[in-house]
């Protein structure tokens, strides 16, 4: 009791006594929580109910003797957290075989998710609930309820925790609502793995744990950590070596301490540094990395501004003179600022203008550039602006704009009144209803060389495997519909060589020969190589052909059909593929397998969270049949993030190890990292292990996202982009 | 700039990032080597029109002001960006447009002569972003006359923080204006280095 009061005492002595606004400053680099142990955020070990803003991912890394985990965690929404983990066992092997893995350590898979339930308020904490371990082998599966309080400078946690967190053992309260909450039967595990146990969650007997987030003033933002831990060490992992789990050989040392104690050092804002003292007798170490992708320019501030043009007045002279003038003004100002010309003609007071332009994910921001430059140069005649867009030889969206709505909001960016009168529409694209059609040179070739990566990581034969490559990409537009895409790849430096595991698959290989294919292909390789062919039949409706080499594994003939009405949230669209397994080399050979692959898509998007939900429903690569579902939200950065899994109908036995195909990707836009607009994105997806079920094609310039700004939503959820 | 590389690191898990070396080289070479420094040339100052700043934020990081404005001995300074310094006998006493910025409110209890050699006060600073009110004490003291240069010396603590620093500001002795200093300004930016070049 005594030491709990010089506890507090302690605690309360550390609280600072000073305004909102200075604290920012006494206590700087602490926008963010930190991340525990455990990966997710929290204490030492032990979780709280804080979280990441929404559009947060980060990579934490932490050492904690018999522990090694990196985690991969993603917010993508302020109340929901998810987090992919890794675990290194160091007091078990990978397996009794040293021919299949060495002496390599085990490696544990898990998913964790965390809710909350409740914002703190003036004088209510944040109260949160998470499942940890959900769906891998369970060995740290644990359940908690907790809540977080900051009061001045340090953030008090309290929580209940069941599973490996319930040491203290306390009678389950759950147990008032319903008896089977008494006992926690974890006898239930699929053969298979990789299953959703929700039968014993939040079952059995309850720990109690807390501590507090102290922040340290006028230390750079160190913060001091104090945590009573509540994990029973006997629950978690392989505390008894050969006594619990076959592969194990060495006890977990127990704990002599429930207190631990950690400092975490902000290098900066985004980047922690943590040490910790734990179980009484553990020196644990680690880092997290985080960026919020939420806000518009997360990292660097752009500075690609429009470009002026040097004397306005001028032009309007020369333009009023012929429409002749106007076209070719128009032309030679918007073609260098990477909105070419495609089509122009003036209808009365209405300029028309066609473009086209690869550089901005943001349709606002470039219909406001083009408009800026028409402002500026159309003659006084001019007082409605019709901006059209096409990709692909496809007619997107139009935007009929009031000439002077845009003017006369421009000075101070009023953008909501400049936006309010300007109506969207579906654009119809057809040539001859120009005046002024400059020739394209055609072909043209775009093409770029950038440095790649592939990588294999979690087998048996090595934690990480990696292939620095340098590709070249290419686009070759032989009209402005038809074009070819590719990727040719040299490989420069790999650790391949001791990459063995084979398919144990029982469908066809359609994705488990990947060691195959990166063994033999850490030369030159052709990554992909697609003839595409667009085509708008009709209103809504869009079409793509295609031939050639669509990924590393197959190549084949096929094409798909997309409606997409543009004042829809919604769209719906068909492919249907004639494929052939590419040799593994990945040059320009084929093996004997063959398929006809083809689904029925759905796609929606709800335009206020920018959630989009897409279902692919039909017969995959492997031949089994079945949905792909895939969720993600994007963010105004441009930044997205996404859950898919998949049921088809094989047979967990026939799927194998995972029992069905599920995980997780992160796009991030590449301008996030630059001062300059550009459309790419650097892309990371993880599946806990590579199967053939439910294996679906990758091609290029999928109907979805050629389309993308053929529907309002699009350009309407970047509207203050107009003067940008 | 170990930032930048960080954040650098996604890029390598790519799987359709579409940059060239246009764009990576430069980045790569700032966040390692820095940006090239802005040369103060006799051949670059006769190229300036107007009278101007040259801030060095460390790190290669130079930006090139122009004189905006000279209001009651208070000097506006803006950038090509629109950033804005504003200076009052060489010391900053406001900015906008900058990641942090300040607003020295008793601005004009800056001097540099005092019959003692140890002028004393404090400044009523408004910091932005985040924005905060704070107190800094001050004692300034010519500390070399050396050369064709006065060098003064402005001793700041900001209590609140528990931190102090010193400022330094380099004086020609026929004019009497600032022609170089070394400033922090705010506790969220680096010491800021100022070149002023009169061209009048």
């Amino acid at each position: 009791m005594r030491l709990i009061y010089y506890f507090l005492l302690f605690i309360l002595g550390l609280s600072g006594q000073l305004c909102a606004g200075i604290n920012d400053y006494i206590y700087p680099k602490s926008s963010y929580p930190s991340y525990s142990n455990s990966g997710t955020i929290g204490l030492i070990q032990m979780p709280s109910a804080r979280m990441m803003p929404a559009g947060s991912i980060a990579f934490s890394w932490s050492d904690s003797d018999p522990y090694q985990r990196g985690s991969f965690i993603g917010t993508p929404f302020d109340w929901f957290e998810a987090s992919y983990q890794y675990t290194d066992i160091n007091n078990a092997l990978y397996s009794l075989t040293p021919a299949f893995s060495g002496d390599q350590s085990y490696k544990d898979k898990s998913f964790d998710a965390k809710v909350l339930l409740f914002k703190e308020t003036d004088y209510l904490p944040a109260i949160a609930a998470g499942v940890r371990d959900m769906a891998g082998t369970g060995v740290f599966a644990s359940e908690y309820l907790v809540a977080s309080k900051k009061f001045r400078n340090i953030d008090f946690t309290l929580g209940l925790g069941w599973g490996a967190y319930s040491d203290n053992g306390m009678k389950n309260p759950l147990t008032s609502i319903d008896d089977s909450f008494e006992v926690r039967d974890v006898s239930d595990n699929s053969t298979q793995g990789g299953e959703f146990n929700l039968g014993y969650f939040y079952s059995g007997k309850v720990g109690v744990f807390g501590g507090a987030e102290i922040y340290l003033p006028n230390l750079n933002g160190t913060r001091l950590k104090i945590e009573y831990d509540s994990t029973d060490y006997e629950l978690e992992g392989f505390p008894f070596g050969e006594k619990s789990f076959n592969f194990a050989f060495e006890n977990v040392r127990q704990p002599s301490s429930k207190i631990n104690i950690g400092f975490v050092y902000p290098v900066f804002e985004s980047f922690h540094l943590k040490l910790n003292y734990i179980k009484g007798h553990t020196l644990s170490f680690g880092f997290a990395l985080n960026a919020n992708f939420g806000p518009k320019d997360p990292i660097i501030k752009k500075r690609d501004k429009h470009k002026k043009i040097i004397n306005p007045q001028a032009y309007k002279e020369v333009t009023a003179e012929s429409n002749d003038n106007l076209y070719r003004i128009s032309l030679m100002e918007l073609n260098p600022r990477g909105f070419p010309v495609q089509d122009a003609d003036v209808d009365g007071e209405t300029l028309k203008i066609v473009y086209a332009q690869s550089r901005h994910r943001s349709w606002a921001r470039s219909t406001g550039r083009v408009l800026r430059v028409l402002d500026d140069i159309a003659p006084e005649k001019i007082t409605k602006f019709e901006i059209s867009n096409i990709n692909g030889g496809l007619g997107t969206y139009t935007a009929k704009v009031n000439r002077s709505d845009f003017s006369d909001n421009k000075q101070e960016n009023l953008y909501k009144l400049a936006v309010k009168n300007i109506e969207l529409s579906e654009f119809e694209y057809n040539p001859d209803e120009f005046e002024f059609s400059p020739r394209a040179e055609m072909p043209a070739l775009f093409q770029s060389i950038v440095p790649t990566f592939r990588t294999q990581f979690g087998g048996p034969d090595g934690f990480f495997f990696g292939n620095l490559r340098i590709d070249y990409k290419g686009e070759l537009l032989l009209s402005k519909s038809l074009s070819i895409k590719t990727a040719i790849s040299q490989g420069i430096a790999n650790n391949f060589g001791e990459l063995k595991l084979k398919s144990d698959s029982v469908l066809p290989h359609v994705r488990t020969d990947i060691v195959q294919y990166l063994k033999q292909g850490t030369g030159l390789t052709v990554n992909h190589l697609q003839l595409d062919k667009f085509l708008k039949p009709a209103k809504s409706f869009y079409a793509k052909a295609s031939v050639g080499l669509f990924e590393t594994m197959f190549g084949g003939v096929g094409g798909e059909i997309l409606y997409r009405p543009f004042d829809s949230d919604w769209a719906i669209g068909a492919e249907l593929w004639k494929v052939k397994q590419r040799e593994y080399d990945q040059l320009f050979q084929f093996r004997d397998y063959e398929t006809l692959t083809g689904h029925i898509n759905l796609f929606y998007k709800e335009p206020r969270t920018q959630i989009l939900i897409m279902l692919k429903g039909g017969r995959f690569l492997a031949e089994d049949s079945g949905i792909h579902f895939d969720f993600s939200r994007r963010f105004k950065s441009g930044a997205r993030m996404g859950i898919f899994f998949a049921q088809t109908d094989i047979s967990e036995f026939e799927f194998g190890e995972g029992s069905f195909d599920k995980g997780f990707y992160f796009f991030i836009p590449v301008e996030t990292f630059f001062d300059q607009y550009s459309k790419g994105s650097a892309g990371f997806g993880l599946r806990p292990l590579t199967r053939d079920g439910a294996a679906f094609l990758r091609h290029r310039n999928t109907l979805y996202g050629v389309t993308d700004q053929a529907q309002a939503h699009t350009i309407n959820r970047d509207w203050d982009d107009i003067y940008d | 700039m170990i930032k930048k590389l960080f954040l650098l690191l996604p890029l390598l898990l790519q799987s359709c990032a579409f940059i060239s070396y246009n764009q990576i080289v430069p980045l790569i070479k700032s966040a390692t080597v820095g940006e090239d420094d802005i040369e103060l040339s006799d051949e670059f100052i006769a190229q300036q029109p107007y009278s101007f700043i040259r801030v060095d934020l460390g790190k290669g990081a130079n930006i090139i002001m122009v004189l905006q404005k000279i209001n009651d001995g208070i000097y506006t300074w803006i950038s090509s960006e629109g950033e804005k310094i504003v200076t009052f006998n060489g010391k900053i006493i406001r900015t906008s447009g900058l990641i942090h910025n300040i607003d020295i409110i008793n601005f004009k209890d800056f001097k540099y002569f005092s019959p003692l050699n140890n002028y004393s006060g404090m400044f009523n600073v408004m910091l932005k972003d985040p924005s905060a009110f704070i107190e800094q004490e001050f004692v300034i003291s010519l500390i070399d006359d050396e050369g064709d240069s006065l060098l003064f010396e402005e001793k700041m603590k900001l209590e609140v923080l528990n931190s102090s620093y010193s400022n330094y500001y380099w004086l020609d002795k026929r004019s009497g204006m600032a022609k170089l200093s070394k400033q922090k300004i705010h506790p969220m930016l680096p010491i800021l280095k100022i070149d002023f070049v009169y061209k009048y």
